[in-house]
């Protein structure tokens, strides 16, 4: 249970990156993964994790002031399951890496109504800060954001909890009825999702004039793998 | 004797409390006045040092908490331009409370477009393709970390440079401002992300196709018709959790056969 709030409440700590403080990347897959893969005992667990559902959500952007499937929020849920998945049933890894890419999809959708919920909140704060000022007071903006940084840390904490501690037990109760073999599925997921997410990227670099580029990329990925099967 | 020579200039201690700040400007967004809250935060240093009584000081919040949003990092220019306004506002009221409010009004839409542009759209990916690219060709998890430092650092110097620039230059220019925000000033950066990007997008293809080519044809299958569905159903669609849910259930068709 230590293990488990210690989880979210760094989950919920990277999340303040995604939108409400710093932006410097540290919220992304790519990155909040294998932290939290290093906390949880699992790194490498954690890399690929990171790498799979960066692939998935690259070409995803916060355009102005819309409220977009939250895949940051989605991807941390879904690492904090694979940690508690895994260590409970290891011999399931691969299909457990399955189950939580569709598991970080749905959190993506519980990650957009937590942010829309915050905002909304954080409008009482604007009508507090008016009120105060009206009233001639002078108010601590210092304070104000202090304290909705800190409501958006325990709310984002307590639903990492709530989704962690359903799902594990639900699928605590299945898991151990499941067969080795199921892991088949797992291996070609990974090839599924990562040709889904490079499909969905490439469409953020489109056109003729980039050719060369690609054509550089394809030569100089081939000629590494070529010096590393040769090696 | 110019107008700007009577201007207070920022000091560093000043610069450091604004940038500082500037990284909470989204802290308490909300639907009713966007970054508001945030941005009067950030211009808090400037205005204690403008307003001279705490009725300046209330007077001045009230004036800067109505709606305004802006791309997180690109706001800084805002609030560059808008310490200098206030500064001239006390001086001699060459910028008036509506001057003012019409100018921030006015830069709304290119912070927004040219942000979005400039970071959202191409430095933030191609960093993240960066630190794709580094992660695949990589094995060993020092390696793996220090490929993830070395991404941090390579988005984060654009990101610094611009919430810096934007303070320095906004209060540089005032008014004039919006000559600095424009996409053709990124170009150079945008050119170089770009080109990041896209090899590391095609060191990426090779290095799946590698990767199925080790499991099966079965899997050199999937990739190849889950990259090209993905791809089409996007551009033409705009879609996005089909083509993810579909690579799922190809996946699970492939596995099981």
């Amino acid at each position: 249970m230590q293990e488990l709030l210690i989880l979210c409440f760094v989950g919920a700590i990277l999340m303040l990156d995604n939108a409400a403080a710093f932006q410097i990347l540290v919220s992304q897959p790519l990155f909040a993964s294998p932290i939290l893969g290093w906390i949880g005992g699992d790194a490498t667990l954690g890399f690929q994790l990171g790498f799979l559902l960066q692939l998935i959500w690259l070409s995803n952007m916060p355009i102005g002031a819309a409220v977009v499937p939250e895949g940051n929020f989605g991807s941390i849920a879904a690492v904090i399951l694979a940690l508690r998945l895994v260590k409970n049933f290891p011999q399931l890894e691969y299909f457990i890496i399955f189950v939580v890419i569709l598991y970080g999809l749905l959190g993506s959708y519980v990650g957009a109504k937590t942010v829309t919920f915050i905002r909304h909140w954080n409008q009482q704060y604007l009508q507090r800060l008016l009120l105060k000022l009206k009233q001639n007071n002078p108010v601590q903006l210092g304070w104000v954001i202090f304290v909705s940084l800190v409501f958006n840390v325990v709310v984002v904490f307590v639903v990492f909890i709530v989704m962690t501690v359903i799902m594990e037990k639900g699928l605590g109760l299945l898991f151990p009825y499941m067969p080795e073999e199921i892991n088949r599925i797992g291996h070609h997921a990974q090839i599924a999702i990562i040709g889904a997410g490079l499909g969905l990227t490439l469409t953020l670099f489109k056109g003729k004039r980039y050719r060369t580029l690609y054509l550089i990329g394809v030569l100089l990925g081939g000629a590494i793998i070529f010096y590393d099967t040769i090696g | 004797m110019t107008q700007s020579d009577k201007l207070e200039k920022l000091s560093l201690r000043d610069v450091w409390a604004v940038l500082w700040r500037s990284f909470f400007v989204q802290a308490a967004w909300n639907f009713k006045s966007m970054i508001s809250v945030g941005f009067c935060y950030a211009l808090s240093p400037i205005a204690k040092k403008v307003c001279k009584n705490k009725e300046e000081y209330i007077d001045f919040l009230k004036r800067h908490l109505g709606f305004f949003n802006a791309h997180p990092y690109f706001a800084s220019y805002a609030i560059g331009a808008i310490a200098r306004l206030e500064q001239e506002r006390q001086l001699n009221n060459k910028a008036n409370d509506e001057t003012i409010e019409k100018f921030k009004n006015a830069l709304i839409g290119p912070l927004g477009a040219v942000g979005d542009q400039c970071c959202w759209a191409v430095i933030r990916p191609a960093s993240l393709i960066f630190g794709l690219t580094g992660l695949a060709f990589t094995d060993n998890l020092i390696w793996k970390t220090g490929v993830l430092l070395l991404t941090l650092i390579l988005y984060n110097i654009p990101h610094i440079y611009i919430r810096v620039q934007g303070i320095l230059d906004g209060y540089r220019s005032g008014f004039d401002v919006y000559k600095k925000i424009r996409i053709d000033n990124y170009q150079k950066m945008i050119v170089l992300f770009k080109a990041v990007a896209i090899i590391g997008l095609g060191m990426l293809v090779v290095w799946n196709l590698d990767q199925a080519i080790r499991l099966d044809w079965k899997a050199i299958l999937l990739f190849t018709v889950t990259m090209f569905g993905a791809f089409i159903m996007r551009l033409k669609k705009r879609m996005f959790y089909t083509p993810v849910l579909l690579s799922m259930v190809l996946a699970i068709i492939v596995g099981v056969l």
